[in-house]
């Protein structure tokens, strides 16, 4: 799901920061701040915050996952454990 | 985990599948930025072909797999956790998401399981099938 990209002029951004850090920390929504009216640096978020799955998704996901059963594989059972770790070495 | 539930030649398959499924379905995978590449090494180096690794580079880069990055942060929480429960490096790193996310963490690598409960016991652990161990 898509943000529109707040703006805020520098200013502003001073005067409110911690509200600001607080506001794109909690929604994931970034915030675009310009100086002398120009975007020159956008704040988003370390890591995005958790969300629900739209219907859209899931359907999506669950018709790729659906279309994997289809896909030719390898032949011979393997225990995927031990294939994870010889990737590790 | 992920590996095991695609494929329905790994052992554990059925398992992974149960643990997965736990999982209700519009909810996202917490993952760490690593399993991305951890994912689709793996199903390089058995050799799957390039439709199913496409398929599945579709899959694990998507809304169901909340990837989070490496961040110094998490990598000192997993150095610590390596340190008090003896657990290898990545397997640490995906203890510690889950330790930061308050997520169940879906393992049945019984070593990872084992240590956890000891260590770890408010990492809670996404049950397994009965029978299965």
């Amino acid at each position: 799901m898509g943000h529109i990209d707040k703006i805020m002029p520098l200013s502003k951004v001073k005067a409110t920061l911690s509200e600001v850090v607080r506001t794109v920390s909690k929604t994931g929504a970034p915030v675009v701040i310009t100086v002398d009216g120009q975007p020159v640096v956008k704040l988003v978020p370390a890591t995005p915050p958790l969300r629900q799955l739209s219907s859209a998704e899931v359907a999506a996901y669950r018709a790729l996952t659906h279309a994997l059963v289809r896909v030719p594989r390898q032949v011979g059972s393997f225990d995927a454990v031990t294939l994870i770790g010889e990737g590790r070495r | 985990m992920y590996i095991s539930s695609i494929s329905p030649l790994e052992v554990h398959h059925e398992q992974a599948l149960h643990l997965m499924r736990s999982v209700p379905e519009d909810q996202p995978f917490v993952v760490p930025s690593l399993f991305r590449l951890e994912v689709v090494s793996a199903l390089a180096r058995r050799g799957e072909l390039e439709e199913l690794l496409n398929t599945v580079k579709v899959l694990v880069h998507g809304p169901r797999f909340h990837a989070v990055p490496l961040s110094e942060a998490l990598l000192e929480n997993a150095q610590e956790i390596a340190e008090v429960a003896g657990l290898r490096a990545y397997d640490a790193v995906y203890v510690a998401l889950a330790r930061e996310t308050k997520a169940r963490l879906l393992t049945f690598d019984r070593e990872v399981r084992t240590r956890v409960s000891r260590h770890f016991p408010k990492v809670s652990l996404g049950e397994l099938n009965a029978g299965n161990t």
